[in-house]
Order: C-alpha cells, then structure tokens, then sequence
C-alpha cells in the first residue's frame, strides 16, 4: 500500500477515493490535498460515472401515471392483532378437527351397520339354500304326498304289490278306510 | 441531470409520518417526490415501458399498504428502494421462469431498457447515442456479478449513498464498499464506454 505522502495513489487506491474518500489513510487524504494530478484521476472517474447517470437519465421515461393512493374504501383491511389471527386459527383447527371427527365416525358407524345387515341377510339366504337341498317341494306339496300315510305300511305295499294273499290285504285296506 | 423537487429531511420525515397514520394527501406528496426515481430505478433494469410503469405503481401500492410498519420515518427512501429492489427481483423471477416454459431463445438476462424511444423526449439524446449507451452498460454490466451490479446501480444510477445501499440490500456497509470497488475497476477498464462519454461531453 502507497503511504508516504510524496508518492501517487495507486488505482486501487483512487477506486476507493471515489466510493469513499474516508476509507484512505491520513497520508493519502494529506497527499490528494496538494496532488493535481491524483485528484484530475477522481475527477475522471468520477466524471464518467456521472455522464452515465445523466445519460441513463436523459433516456429513461417521464412518469405518466402518477399513483394516488386508494380511498378510505378502497384500502385493504387492516389486519387483525397477532394474538387475535393465532385464537382464530386455533378456533378453525379445532372446529375443523371436530367436524371431521364426527363425519369420520358416523361414516364408520353406518359402514358397520350396512357390514351387520349383509351378514344377516347371506345368513337367511344360506338357510333357504339349505331348506331347498334338503327338501327341494314346498311342505304342501309333501303333505299331499301318500309316503306319510303309506310309511312303513305293510298292507299298503301288499296292496301296490300283491302276493299270493292280495286279496285278504286288499280287504284290510279297505276296511283301514284309506281307499276311500 | 434532473432532479425531483427537493424536500428538506424534516419536511419528508414530517411526511411519513403523517402518512404513516393514515394521511393520504402526505402519502400523495411523497408519490409525487419519489415516483420518477422509483420509475427510473425500475426502468434501468427491467425492459419495456410498460412494465416498469406498472412495477412502480405496485411499488407504492405496496408501500402505501405496508407504511405503517416503517419503523423509523427518516429511512423512507431506503424502504422504498427495498421494496422496488424486491418487486424488480420478483418481476425476473417470473421472466426467468416464463422464458424455460416458453423456451424464449431472446431472452436476455441484462433486462436492459429498450434501445427504441418509448416517449421519451426525442431531442434530449439522439437513439444512436442511446442505442450505443446502453449497449455499453449492458457489456459491462454482464462483467459483474448480480451483487456488484446491484450496488453498482444503486450507487452510480440511482443515486443512494453508502449506508442507503446497505439499508437496501441488507448488507454491511464494509461488504457493499467491496463490492464497489471490485465493480468500479471492471467499469474503469472498459476504455470504449469512456470514450464514448469523452465523445458526448
């Protein structure tokens, strides 16, 4: 770093003359004070840097829309105290949670309704399959049936198949009354 | 150079806080103190017209909304250029994003002012001149990094002191001094832009 008051700044050093002249050591500021030629390099510097604000400047738009500001009306809303935003976003998360709570039980609640009222009804189903494998005519039908009265009827098969004494079972049989 | 009608620090401090409790007419004075430096600031890096009045006008939208959370009245301006700084960012944000979706092979990172006139005063600079201006800066300036640009515009286009910058950007003093003086030896080696300056002058 240049110290002595005789010698010139170097670029460096006048770069930092123009961005602050503060920054320079006490012997460069007491060297710039009695150096034209160190200060003609920051007039320079500083000099085309102000050309090209002033021609940024000259090219740059006028305004055209000055902005007002919005009415009384108009204004947004004023936003509510922090400690007020926080109750009230802690009273939505609350409801929110509740009102899901309750929609997610009644949803469980119906679902095993409906789950107890299908079992019910494949129950009634199996039972009817079972009733028609085991007994595949309406009971009416089977009381019309002659097997009941027939069963285990010696005199009646005699009578359906007669042997060498038909005759005296066919009597028996009508005097049973069942060929009436 | 231009400069917008100037108010005494107690006179605009006196009016931040006047719009700081709701005033709008002081609001409106300080619109019409700073609104054609927010518009420049804004036109100097986003490119079309159009665009950079509308970023302005949300600028001071937001700011209107949001002063009453400015805590110290005589920052103003610094508030102010922070808010544009972010809503410049924002704007290139979306231009970036827009340009992969659109695969835009125009699109160009500089975000420098239209070299066309766009209702700016014709004698002021003849569109060669300019044309070539900004060509310039846009070489230059593709030298720098994205801070030493940012500091370098805010100090040597829009005018903000050192401690303006830091307020700005969030930054130390010291870091933005840095980054000064390493943009400041790029522009300094940049012979033809010198020269052109010799030329208009």
């Amino acid at each position: 770093m240049n110290t002595a008051e005789n010698s010139h700044l170097n670029a460096e050093e006048i770069i930092r003359a123009v961005v602050d002249a503060a920054d320079l050591e006490g012997s460069q500021r007491q060297h710039l004070a009695g150096c034209s030629r160190c200060r003609a390099q920051i007039e320079a510097l500083t000099g085309d840097l102000d050309k090209m604000a002033q021609i940024a400047e000259a090219s740059s738009p006028k305004v055209a829309r000055a902005f007002r500001a919005p009415a009384a009306d108009a204004e947004p809303r004023a936003w509510l105290p922090f400690g007020r935003r926080l109750a009230t976003a802690l009273a939505v998360a609350l409801t929110c949670i509740i009102v899901g709570g309750l929609l997610l039980q009644n949803h469980l609640s119906n679902r095993s309704q409906r789950f107890a009222r299908e079992m019910h009804e494949a129950e009634q189903l199996m039972r009817q399959v079972n009733q028609l494998v085991e007994n595949p005519l309406p009971q009416t039908i089977m009381n019309i049936g002659a097997e009941s009265v027939a069963e285990n009827d010696e005199d009646f098969f005699r009578f359906l198949i007669p042997d060498e004494n038909g005759d005296a079972a066919i009597s028996r049989i009508w005097k049973k009354g069942l060929l009436t | 150079m231009t400069r917008e009608p100037n108010s005494s620090p107690d006179q605009l401090t006196g009016l931040v806080e006047k719009a700081r409790s709701g005033d709008r007419v002081a609001f409106n004075r300080l619109v019409d103190r700073f609104q054609p430096e927010i518009l420049r600031m804004i036109y100097y890096r986003v490119r079309p017209q159009a665009e950079a009045e509308d970023l302005t006008q949300d600028v001071f939208l937001k700011a209107y909304r949001n002063i009453k959370g400015l805590r110290e009245a005589n920052r103003f301006r610094s508030w102010l250029y922070r808010i544009a700084v972010n809503r410049v960012r924002d704007f290139h944000r979306r231009q970036r994003l827009r340009a992969i979706f659109s695969s835009d092979a125009e699109f160009d990172e500089t975000h420098l002012p239209e070299k066309k006139d766009d209702g700016v005063d014709a004698g002021a600079l003849s569109e060669v001149i300019k044309a070539e201006f900004w060509e310039q800066i846009g070489l230059i300036l593709k030298k720098l990094s994205s801070m030493e640009k940012e500091v370098f515009m805010l100090r040597f286009f829009d005018h903000l002191n050192i401690h303006e910058i830091a307020g700005v950007l969030k930054k130390s003093e010291s870091t933005i001094k840095t980054h000064l003086y390493r943009a400041l030896a790029k522009f300094k080696s940049e012979d033809k832009l010198r020269r052109m300056f010799q030329e208009v002058a």
